[in-house]
């Protein structure tokens, strides 16, 4: 509190900060996430473009073969391939200053959206700073960067698989189209399981950041008792439990990751057989097999997306809890007085 | 960043250093299966061109059986990483822990040092530590698998077509130019970053710590402004830094690409017939779709290598204010020796000349402090935040060591040093432990009898909230337990400190945060439980200075009496 006590108020009775104007920076905001979120999908649509015609045009020389200068042309597919290879690195750069700015905003809104609700709320945090910290740094950070992680990853796979189902559907493989749809759908239910265990973590790290915060400014009148060492051995305790949570979610994750990946192999496996046993030219299959690949790599990242999305759920739901104590304990409302966590 | 940081970075990856092998072991495993599963595909594809046939059953198996086994080894390669990652990250925090929350005090522990900040506490160990043992599960595997990989696609690609392979080694040898560049840049920015997220990190702190006196002195909206200043300021600093970023990898991508669509044309002419070096292979479906398939692969350890890069930068800047973190917090050298036991009876404190700086301040906190604190008196020091209280407090419980000048506990038989695990110390953060309230008590004197125990409740003024609950002291309190408001929490230290029968009370801020019955309530409770014991109490509250025999002042620097504090 450097200084507060010295600088007199600007009222003699505090009031709660009237929150910014919501409009027009968010409006803002919301444009240039749009913007970059369009931006993403175009670039994600030339990946799996850049991927399917290059892969046709290679097949396609080698099924005209040699001299056969007018019957192929090598303008057309070549010029595409550089045309979707540029859009790309564009619209990929582009999206990621967009999307970044945006979501950048979006932080620094959430994190005044606290400080005014925590300023407004009849309990306001004085005790419990460590867990205050936690959600204006951390939760405000994974809240609002949930549209680079999450909501674009997602568009874009959504948009990847409507695109290249139709695609194929209309180069007359309706089934496979079905398959790598049902295929994408199960790389979707894959990654929302895998998302459930994600409290665990995210809550053992809320009291790691509390318990540090404590623990540090407690040490002296804890090493005055003699039981400092208590301390460290209850901070060590948190750590391992946080340790242990983001390692499960690692290697739930990974699981998840590899499982994805199969799924995708055993998809590209059917997609080759139904389109050479369907009579597909070599130049059709291997179009679908790129295809495929692009589409279930965009279905793939939905693992990370689900994950982030889950987490960011989670964190602007403490963060709309200013007042509340989170997370909830048992018992509390039975004691008298304003309550604060055990560690307060 | 020092030469000690960087020795420190690249040893704090040493306990997940086996973990990381085999996750790189993997990850080159992870691209031979790819390569099967690319050639499987090449395979059916030619087997289409020419024979006009269904796939048989060795291509499907080379197909299915590359992708499955990729998929294997790539989550294997994830997990081995965590792994790695997981004991790094405890490895760092166990040793911030230790240096942090020694398990006793130790006198020189902070000698001449600053005491560490919360806010940096939280941040190193949460996210710091992140920061670089993330940064080693992504690096070093990449390090050490990335040649490895390179070669096998460089190697199966020349086989096919050794032209296609020399393209690729052309556009790799402008690759990491491009890397060193986009890490100059990025290391540029990310100190600014660090300190901007440190900034941002004290001023959150701040402000949440200290609502209330924000509420009282009506400083909310400008507190507003700081808050937003100092997260714009990140904001910039970040985007900075993501930019030259994004420019890196857009360069990086421009160049691959043209390495990839060179590669992609050459191929495509050359089963066109427009193309043809006399010394490479005849070019079929199989050689050229494999080759362009391997093409990003080649390219792929780069990319994420760059990509490491970045997280390259975010450690060196974390492994400064790491090792700065714990070099604050190790033994100082002078003093080793065992604390002189303090003799029985009442205790006076006396301070001479006593002179105190941080390191690297060019101004001391204190200085020429001279400074009696009558036995058996309470006496208030106030003052601005930041004008020195707690470090005052500290120096005479012996947690730091002054500069100049001499700290006394003086005694009825002699005048020793002073030492922290024979005095009371109450703070501003009360920690309940899991256990009982007994438990919790009993902490200072874990062999004190239950009357002991019940004699000390009375005096912190806890009977009547220990008669409302159900199990009475033997309520479990913390995790899972039952809460405390933070003035009962308060009132729980001072039956510790009661128990624990220190002469001399120190106390720091012991009503901050309080409302005003729950400071009334804490404030009674000291006094009754202090009777006959030295109390030097560091306060902002009006009413606790008015209740002290004594009330001192800091002001730059110095300490002088200041009895208008107890009129005002």
């Amino acid at each position: 509190m450097t200084g507060i006590a010295r600088r007199g108020g600007e009222a003699r009775k505090g009031r709660p900060p009237r929150p910014a104007p919501a409009s027009s920076p968010l409006s803002r905001t919301t444009l240039v996430s749009l913007a970059g979120l369009s931006l993403a999908v175009v670039a994600e649509a030339c990946s799996v473009g850049l991927l399917g015609l290059s892969g046709w045009f290679i097949a396609s020389s080698a099924a005209a073969g040699a001299g056969t200068y007018g019957l192929f042309s090598i303008l057309n597919p070549s010029g595409g391939v550089r045309a979707f290879a540029l859009a790309r690195i564009v619209a990929n750069y582009a999206s990621r200053v967009g999307q970044h700015s945006a979501a950048l905003r979006r932080i620094g809104a959430a994190r005044l959206e606290f400080y005014d609700r925590a300023a407004a709320g009849p309990g306001t945090h004085g005790t419990w700073s460590g867990q205050s910290l936690d959600r204006v740094m951390a939760d405000a950070d994974t809240s609002g960067m949930a549209l680079i992680q999450a909501t674009t990853p997602m568009v874009a796979a959504a948009a990847m698989t409507a695109g290249g189902c139709l695609v194929i559907a209309l180069a007359g493989y309706p089934l496979t189209a079905g398959i790598v749809a049902v295929a994408a759908a199960v790389c979707a239910a894959l990654a929302a399981v895998a998302a459930r265990p994600m409290d665990n973590a995210d809550q053992a790290r809320s009291a790691l950041r509390a318990e540090l915060v404590t623990a540090v400014e407690a040490w002296p009148e804890m090493a005055s008792l003699g039981a400092a060492d208590q301390l460290a051995r209850r901070t060590l305790r948190r750590i391992a439990a946080f340790e242990g949570h983001r390692f499960h979610q690692a290697a739930s994750r990974a699981r998840t990751a590899g499982a994805a990946r199969a799924v995708t192999a055993a998809t590209l496996l059917l997609t080759v057989a139904l389109a050479a046993g369907r009579g597909a030219s070599a130049a059709t299959l291997v179009f679908l097999a790129m295809l495929c690949v692009g589409v279930m790599g965009s279905a793939e990242r939905l693992v990370a997306a689900t994950e982030a999305r889950a987490l960011a759920s989670q964190a602007g739901e403490r963060l709309k809890s200013a007042d509340r104590e989170w997370p909830p304990r048992p018992h509390r409302a039975l004691l008298s007085g304003r309550l604060t966590p055990p560690t307060a | 960043m020092t030469e000690q940081a960087r020795t420190w970075l690249t040893t704090a990856a040493a306990p997940g250093r086996a973990f990381l092998r085999l996750a790189a072991a993997c990850q080159v495993l992870e691209t031979v299966f790819v390569i099967v599963q690319w050639a499987g595909l090449a395979w059916i594809a030619q087997g289409v061109l020419s024979r006009r046939a269904l796939p048989g059953w060795p291509e499907l198996a080379v197909l299915s059986a590359g992708g499955l086994l990729a998929a294997a080894a790539g989550w294997a390669a994830t997990r081995c990483a965590a792994a790695g990652r997981q004991r790094i990250g405890g490895c760092i925090r166990r040793h911030l822990v230790a240096g942090l929350l020694p398990s006793a005090p130790r006198p020189g522990r902070l000698a001449g040092a600053g005491s560490p900040d919360p806010a940096m506490a939280a941040l190193a160990a949460v996210e710091l530590a992140d920061d670089v043992a993330g940064h080693h599960a992504q690096a070093l595997p990449l390090r050490w698998s990335a040649p490895a990989s390179m070669a096998v696609v460089f190697a199966v690609t020349a086989a096919v077509q050794w032209p296609a392979a020399v393209i690729l080694l052309a556009g790799s040898l402008i690759v990491p130019l491009n890397m060193r560049l986009a890490g100059l840049f990025a290391a540029e920015g990310a100190d600014e970053q660090m300190a901007a997220s440190a900034r941002l990190t004290a001023v959150v702190l701040d402000s949440f710590r200290g609502m209330r006196t924000l509420q009282a002195i009506g400083a909310l909206t400008r507190r507003r402004g700081e808050l937003a200043a100092a997260d714009a300021e990140l904001n910039a600093a970040t985007m900075t830094v993501a930019r030259r970023a994004f420019l890196s990898g857009a360069v990086m991508d421009m160049v691959i690409t043209f390495a990839i669509a060179l590669d992609a044309t050459y191929i495509g002419l050359s089963l066109l017939g427009y193309v043809h070096l006399g010394a490479a292979p005849h070019m079929t479906l199989f050689g050229g779709l494999l080759a362009l398939l391997l093409c990003p692969m080649y390219f792929a350890p780069l990319r994420a290598t760059a990509a490491a890069y970045h997280s390259r930068e975010r450690a060196a800047a974390a492994a400064p204010a790491i090792t700065g973190l714990l070099a604050q917090t190790e033994p100082g050298s002078q003093v080793s020796e065992q604390p002189t036991p303090v003799p029985a009876g009442s205790v006076a404190v006396a301070l001479d000349d006593v002179t105190f700086g941080f390191p690297g301040s060019h101004r001391p906190v204190l200085h020429g402090v001279d400074l009696t604190a009558r036995a058996g008196r309470w006496t208030a020091v106030t003052g601005p935040s930041g004008a020195g209280k707690t470090t005052l407090l500290s120096l005479i419980a012996g947690v730091r060591q002054p500069a100049g000048g001499t700290v006394r506990w003086v005694t009825p038989a002699r005048a020793v040093p002073p030492h922290l695990g024979s005095c009371a110390w109450i703070g501003q953060q009360t920690v309940i432990l899991p256990g009982s309230i007994t438990d919790n008590i009993r902490i200072g004197q874990p062999t004190a009898s239950r009357a002991a125990v019940e004699y000390a409740v009375a005096a912190a003024g806890l009977a009547d909230v220990v008669a409302r609950l159900p199990d009475g002291l033997d309520t479990e309190l913390g995790e899972g337990g039952w809460g405390l408001s933070a003035g009962e929490a308060r009132r729980i230290a001072i039956a510790r400190a009661f128990l624990r029968d220190a002469e001399l009370w120190l106390l720091d801020e012991p009503t901050a945060h309080l409302d005003h019955d729950a400071e009334a309530q804490v404030i009674d409770a000291l006094r009754g439980a202090t009777q006959g014991r030295t109390v030097i109490v560091a306060t902002h509250s009006v009413a606790l200075a008015r209740s002290a025999d004594t009330v001192l002042t800091i002001a730059d620097g110095t300490v002088r009496p200041a009895r208008e504090v107890i009129a005002a």
